[in-house]
């Protein structure tokens, strides 16, 4: 009985936004450093977008949804953490460490990028970093995603996203230097 | 003429991360070994953050659930099988529920000016073939919460049956027919593979609002039955309900924790559209 209305908009919606979901899954996980966490956000995020899917015009789908999962995992850190995970401003200034330098400094490069090779060692040192460079860091390095996508992501200039991946790199490299497994700094 | 001072927040990005003006300062690296070397330290440590790091995939579980919640966002109200089966006389069963969805059926074809009936008014009652699988519903049902709890239930997710069918394309020695069943409210969320009875067995998976419905499909060794035909009631095993039935050279078993009458509509209409065959000609 082939009675089927033309694709309806749940469909158009399925086939854009869920050729995207590893990533948006892979970016709510980071996010919020749990899977069933990640699951309910990324549930959210979607329903979400396909609510405001009508507004998408011309916008790549890959930026404009991650953009949403993004707000949605900091909605959910904010609420469950009452605000003390998103101590953004000061992740972004306390941003100095001298002891993690000159470990960094003092090191081998070699030990150094044998580390960074170590799936355990670089997972905890990724998910040790506050989560304004964490964020940065899985956009760029894990999804690789373009400056002009992170731009969209995360609502700030050009400039701001390159600030942020420096240090946010730099502190990973002093996670790395001075990592006593995995443990949270 | 720039330091290492100056270079140091610069040297954690790529040169094609530099905005123009910075990348001239670049040139002091000509000069430098220690800013060349803290260079290609990061460049390392940016490659493999990206080789080494953990890629979270999605569970399978989390796509089979948006797609239903997605298609129920949509569809807020499916269509009324409830309401439908409760004015027909139960004694009449699967029968008088796959008139009923002709009924309906017939109405949505009128709609849409696509008049399809012949094969199901060709559907006869016929002798009913037997219906036992290999394996008690205890089996079924046993892999279906399976799946269900260690989120895979799917293995080749898509409600796109020109992706489902051919997926089991040497996975498996029969070709499984896929119907879409979207416009019933029931959408294809994808299919996996299972083993039953030291067998593979084929699993196509529906959604109807939360729900999944596990759809086992064999073909059938007796090959004549091409008719539709008639599931016994449902049974009903630790919260879950299983449908037995046959159409079209298959026979299957529908496990789903649906009510045994939204379960019994799905069963009719899986049945229906593959005794119309239209999994064929498209």
């Amino acid at each position: 009985m082939n009675a089927n209305p033309p694709a309806p908009r749940s469909e158009r919606f399925a086939a854009l936004a869920l050729p995207h979901l590893d990533a948006a899954y892979n970016l709510a996980r980071w996010l919020t450093r749990n899977d069933s966490d990640a699951q309910d956000v990324v549930q959210d995020a979607y329903l979400r977008a396909f609510r405001a899917f009508d507004g998408l015009r011309g916008d790549a789908m890959r930026p404009w949804l991650l953009a949403i999962v993004r707000n949605a995992s900091l909605s959910w850190l904010a609420q469950r953490h009452r605000g003390r995970e998103l101590s953004y401003d000061e992740d972004l200034h306390g941003d100095k460490d001298a002891d993690g330098d000159a470990a960094a400094q003092a090191l081998d490069p070699q030990v150094l990028l044998m580390r960074a090779q170590d799936k355990r060692r670089l997972d905890a040192a990724i998910d040790s970093l506050p989560l304004a460079f964490r964020e940065v860091i899985v956009l760029r390095e894990l999804q690789e995603c373009s400056y002009e996508e992170i731009v969209r992501i995360l609502g700030v200039p050009p400039g701001t996203v390159m600030s942020r991946l420096a240090r946010g790199r730099a502190r990973l490299l002093r996670l790395l230097a001075t990592e006593a497994h995995g443990s949270t700094r | 003429m720039t330091n290492c001072l100056e270079m140091a927040p610069l040297l954690a990005l790529a040169p094609d991360e530099l905005p123009e003006p910075q990348r001239a300062l670049l040139t002091h690296l000509e000069a430098c070994p220690d800013c060349r070397a803290r260079q290609a330290l990061f460049a390392g440590i940016r490659a493999a953050t990206t080789r080494t790091a953990t890629q979270h995939a999605a569970p399978a579980a989390l796509r089979a659930r948006l797609a239903a919640a997605l298609h129920a966002e949509e569809a807020p109200a499916p269509p009324p099988l409830r309401a439908m089966a409760a004015r027909l006389p139960a004694s009449r069963g699967w029968l008088a529920l796959a008139s009923g969805w002709f009924a309906a059926g017939a109405l949505a074809s009128a709609l849409y000016g696509v008049l399809a009936l012949g094969p199901v008014l060709r559907m006869a009652p016929a002798a009913l073939p037997d219906l036992a699988l290999p394996g008690s519903a205890d089996v079924y049902i046993d892999n279906h919460a399976r799946a269900l709890v260690t989120d895979h239930l799917i293995d080749v997710a898509s409600s796109d049956r020109h992706t489902v069918k051919p997926w089991f394309r040497g996975r498996i020695d029969f070709s499984p027919p896929v119907v879409d069943l979207a416009g019933q409210g029931f959408p294809l969320l994808g299919g996996r593979l299972d083993y039953v009875e030291q067998r593979n067995v084929a699993v196509l998976v529906y959604g109807r609002r939360q729900h999944v419905i596990d759809v086992y499909i064999w073909a059938d060794g007796r090959a004549q039955s091409s008719a539709a035909l008639a599931p016994a009631g449902a049974e009903d095993v630790r919260g879950y309900r299983l449908v037995r039935g046959s159409a079209a050279g298959t026979r299957f078993v529908v496990v789903s924790d649906l009510d045994s009458v939204e379960l019994r509509g799905f069963t009719g209409a899986f049945g229906e559209a593959l005794a119309s065959g239209k999994h064929v000609r498209q």
